[in-house]
């Protein structure tokens, strides 16, 4: 019976997989209400009333806002739930 | 119809039966609206369930190909594109979501239909929201009135203020008007309440949870 090397880990790939930054971008759309695009940046991403207030004021002034950056697949989150909050979000590489 | 307010524990609102009669048939036909617009599966197998090579070449195909777009532009809105410039992500994103957001925003749209149906023995007029529904409920409000500003041609904020002051030449327009109008007031009213409760900390969902499920 031959007898198999425990497999090597390459911590040194996980390392060098750096994610891209990526951007979840929440669009302005005459539907939603105010205070509820700030209830949704508020409770769901956690944001600080302030904050919540200001970007929601940046996505009803300015036509949109980045409301969340990290990797792909967790952008990917943030997009999908904020669809199911009925918010217009897309997901692009940051400084596109 | 009187607005949202907190009674007992949950958010109350008080409506006439033809105030929910009208308002729990269209959240149920938002509903429908969704499920009939659907190409998230496979289609039905072929009859004939001989798998030859072709049949199978046919069946790997179909299982990569990317799942359609909704072609009615106000399911389209519930359900829209990740990308704006990268039709690839989109179509993956739409692969690997499109079935489970439409499962979700289903289920809160018959949440909103039952909660606006449901009748309290003693207080016929309430329609009661329990905090742990708040989300679901609320977020199917948005979707109806999503789908509403969509046939009513609501593209701008100025249009959105401009169908209660133009005449709405046809009484099925008046109709959309009119449920347009008390979902938004409606609405307001809960998400000012929940809003208020999340910053005194009594959110029932904790933060990054994911998205407005409905609970049964």
């Amino acid at each position: 019976m031959p007898t198999i090397a425990p497999e090597q880990t390459t911590q040194a790939d996980a390392a060098t997989a750096v994610a891209d930054p990526w951007v979840t971008i929440v669009w302005n759309d005459p539907v939603n209400l105010m205070t509820y695009v700030t209830y949704v940046f508020e409770t769901y991403f956690g944001h600080p009333k302030a904050k919540a207030e200001k970007l929601m004021k940046q996505v009803h002034q300015q036509g949109k806002a980045v409301v969340s950056t990290g990797s792909l697949e967790s952008m990917e989150v943030d997009v999908q739930a904020m669809h199911g909050f009925g918010l217009w979000a897309t997901l692009q590489r940051s400084g596109q | 119809m009187k607005p949202f307010r907190r009674t007992r524990g949950a958010y109350v609102a008080r409506l006439t039966d033809d105030e929910r009669r009208v308002l729990a048939g269209v959240a149920s036909d938002v509903a429908d609206l969704l499920a009939d617009d659907v190409d998230d599966e496979p289609d039905d197998q072929p009859d004939d369930d001989r798998l030859d090579d072709d049949r199978l070449d046919a069946l790997a195909r179909e299982l990569a190909a990317p799942v359609r777009r909704p072609q009615d532009p106000a399911v389209h809105r519930l359900l829209p594109d990740a990308s704006r410039d990268d039709p690839a992500l989109a179509d993956e994103f739409r692969r690997l979501t499109q079935a489970d957001l439409r499962d979700t925003k289903a289920a809160g749209l018959r949440l909103l239909a039952r909660t606006l149906t449901a009748r309290d023995g003693n207080r016929p007029s309430h329609v009661v929201v329990a905090p742990a529904d708040a989300r679901p409920v609320a977020a199917a409000m948005t979707d109806v009135r999503l789908v509403l500003a969509e046939r009513l041609g609501i593209r701008t904020d100025e249009d959105a203020e401009a169908i209660y002051t133009t005449d709405p030449v046809t009484a099925q327009r008046a109709q959309l008007v009119a449920v347009y109008g008390a979902l938004s007031w409606l609405q307001e009213s809960l998400v000012t309440l929940m809003l208020d409760d999340a910053r005194n900390g009594v959110d029932v969902t904790p933060r990054g949870g994911a998205g407005p499920q409905a609970s049964g």
